[in-house]
């Protein structure tokens, strides 16, 4: 493996068993189906995607929250997947998550001190001083003053929750931050700042962005790779400049081209898509966006497309494109 | 407010003030609003959570409970004030004449009746129609709304249908009795970005077709851009600025329209790093003395902590509540 990949996902498939069906018809929603991709170290890579197709259940998967039926997430040259429980809580130290909701992921019956404490507390990490030490400095980072330290989640604003859901990420000093949706709960002028704060982090402490979107304007700006799904699989993957500027897949076209458009002085062309996303339980036959694709053919239909690389770096699956 | 009366106005708000009275203290949660919606515009409002735009909304459709609501001002709709209509007076129009496009559309439909039966319930409560007529007409709106297969849909429940097409039954709710005004309160927030930009342009044909007024109430600057051909700014419960849409994302005079413009990643930019407005919306029971933006704000000054700024017209039809835009003028 190369030296500068942080995380390779190979094949992965994350299959829910859906509810009330019984043993002899057992029906699955294949909410990741065989996806491929590799986190280089230091960079921000974009999921976007509708709700719906699966980016949340990759990140949840990546984080080994989830036990995939299939597939490999090489994290440093060891494959998590297949680690045992003790080895496994040694590989969470390194991996950390952040919500899209900060009122709903901070215990409400702890001071924020408590919240920032449990992760040393759980990992058995450092004395009582350093501990102190390393929480001061955090919340000094994420813009938080010692005085909130005693504050309970209510009595903070929806920016500060989020700025404490940050800090807590950062305790043990991970490498790789899967943020799901991470302001997409807050205010526009909050918005700017926690986006702000999140790539000045990422300088200073080295880390490795996974960022799921589904603000195709919040992607653009912050993530140097991204990756389009759709329906459980990875339709498009590229730099930041191929995804946005060299758009290769009917579904991610239209994604890109539903951005309201902030400039009225420009007029843009507009790819509506008929209908909505199918369910994923019931996946259409071939490849899975044919039912609303603009430039279906008889192909599209019966064979599934696969990944291919079609410029240096740049994959789309779909048969329309060479 | 010298706001100049247009004969063409459909629907005037005159310093409307809407507080709650809560066990904190007095909740100011719209304070001395005015507005004026002419026909046929599209008119947004803009502002982040709490800037008292929804209940703005609500107060238009006497839809904020009293207690602990205590509203005061006028709401003048087709030269008569709503406020002072009796409450049987105010049901006729509402559904009717004004009808409003909520935000969730689950929470907003009833779920144990047929989308077919409560688009026909506003036809048959105001219009009279028979329940033949009432059918027929609301197959059609749910034609004209893009709803495939109608008989259908006409059957089943909310619960039945895709986020986006709950968002077309509620459209075609709203729109059975052809209102005057329509007014929208985050109509597409709830929605994915393809089903968002399938309802916009749904929403922009309909307006050719319809005739009728919308507020489009929302914090996404981009649908604004869209769909308005108005916009008015709110911050903590007042108007802070208000003007024709170019004119106000081109030359934003207020320091809280300028930061909100640039503070939102677009594609069409380059990445530099993001404006901040620092520091948060101010908590409502604690609003700082002066202009409520002030400790906020990149340009203000000692006048700006001391005296509340009032709103002063630039134009025709630019306002702006700035101390800074006072002093441009004074000087003139």
């Amino acid at each position: 493996m190369e030296d500068n990949v942080l995380v390779q996902v190979q094949n992965l498939k994350m299959y829910f068993q859906s509810e009330s069906s019984f043993s002899f018809n057992k029906k699955y929603i294949k909410a990741v189906d065989d996806v491929s991709f590799e986190l280089f170290k230091g960079e921000t890579f974009g999921l976007v995607g509708e709700s719906g197709c699966g980016k949340s259940t990759l990140g949840r998967t990546i984080l080994g929250l989830y036990k995939p039926n299939a597939g490999k997430v090489i994290f440093e040259g060891e494959d998590i997947v297949s680690l045992k429980n003790n080895r496994m809580k040694d590989m969470r130290k390194k991996m950390q998550l952040i919500f899209q909701d900060p009122s709903a992921s901070l215990n409400p019956r702890k001071t924020i001190e408590d919240i920032l404490n449990e992760p040393f507390h759980i990992h058995k990490v450092g004395s009582k001083v350093e501990r102190k030490a390393k929480i001061k400095e955090l919340m000094n980072r994420v813009g938080l003053s010692e005085y909130h330290l005693s504050r309970y989640p209510h009595e903070m604003s929806g920016g500060q929750k989020q700025r404490v859901g940050i800090a807590r990420a950062l305790t043990l000093n991970p490498k790789l931050i899967i943020c799901d949706e991470p302001v997409s709960a807050l205010d526009v002028s909050i918005q700017a700042q926690v986006i702000n704060l999140l790539e000045d982090l990422q300088k200073e402490y080295d880390l490795t962005y996974l960022f799921i979107s589904h603000n195709l304007s919040v992607v653009h700006h912050i993530c140097n790779r991204v990756g389009v799904m759709y329906l459980g699989k990875l339709v498009e993957t590229g730099s930041h400049a191929d995804i946005y500027h060299n758009t290769q897949h009917p579904y991610a076209k239209a994604l890109i081209s539903a951005i309201p458009n902030t400039d009225p002085d420009q007029q843009k062309e507009r790819i509506l898509l008929k209908g909505d996303v199918p369910s994923p339980a019931n996946p259409p036959s071939g490849c899975r966006f044919h039912t609303r694709c603009p430039e279906v053919t008889d192909l599209c239909s019966q064979a599934e497309p696969l990944l291919k690389e079609v410029f240096p770096g740049h994959f789309v699956a779909c048969h329309g494109v060479e | 407010m010298s706001d100049d009366i247009g004969q063409d106005d459909l629907l005037r708000i005159n310093n409307l003030n809407v507080q709650f009275r809560t066990s904190e203290g007095v909740f100011r949660a719209v304070r001395d609003v005015s507005i004026s919606v002419r026909s046929g515009e599209t008119l947004g409002i803009v502002g982040e959570s709490g800037s008292g735009k929804s209940v703005t909304a609500l107060s238009i459709m006497n839809l904020v409970p009293n207690p602990p609501g205590e509203t005061s001002g006028e709401i003048i709709f087709n030269q008569q004030d709503l406020r002072e209509l009796s409450a049987e007076e105010v049901r006729k129009i509402r559904g009717n004449e004004i009808a409003m496009i909520f935000q969730e559309p689950m929470t907003s439909l009833n779920p144990i009746h047929t989308c077919g039966k409560q688009i026909m319930e506003p036809l048959l409560l105001h219009k009279g129609f028979s329940k033949k007529e009432a059918k027929a007409r609301a197959l059609e709106l749910l034609t004209m709304v893009g709803i495939p297969i109608p008989e259908q849909r006409f059957k089943e429940y909310p619960h039945q249908l895709s986020g986006g097409m709950r968002q077309r039954v509620m459209i075609a709710m709203a729109l059975a009795c052809r209102p005057k005004l329509l007014l929208a309160d985050e109509p597409t927030t709830a929605l994915d970005v393809t089903i968002q930009a399938q309802i916009m342009e749904l929403l922009k044909n309909l307006r050719q077709e319809i005739d009728s007024a919308i507020i489009m109430i929302t914090h996404d600057l981009g649908i604004i851009t869209e769909m308005c051909d108005r916009v008015v700014v709110m911050y903590a419960g007042q108007v802070v600025e208000s003007g024709p849409l170019k004119e106000l994302i081109r030359e934003p005079l207020h320091p809280y329209t300028e930061g909100l413009l640039r503070s939102i990643p677009t594609i069409t930019r380059e990445k530099l790093r993001l404006h901040t407005i620092e520091g948060t919306v101010p908590s409502p029971f604690e609003m700082p003395f002066g202009c409520s933006f002030q400790p906020r704000c990149n340009y203000s000054t000692s006048i700006c902590s001391e005296k509340a700024p009032d709103l002063i017209h630039v134009s025709p039809d630019r306002a702006v509540r700035c101390w800074r835009q006072v002093n441009e003028l004074g000087q003139d």
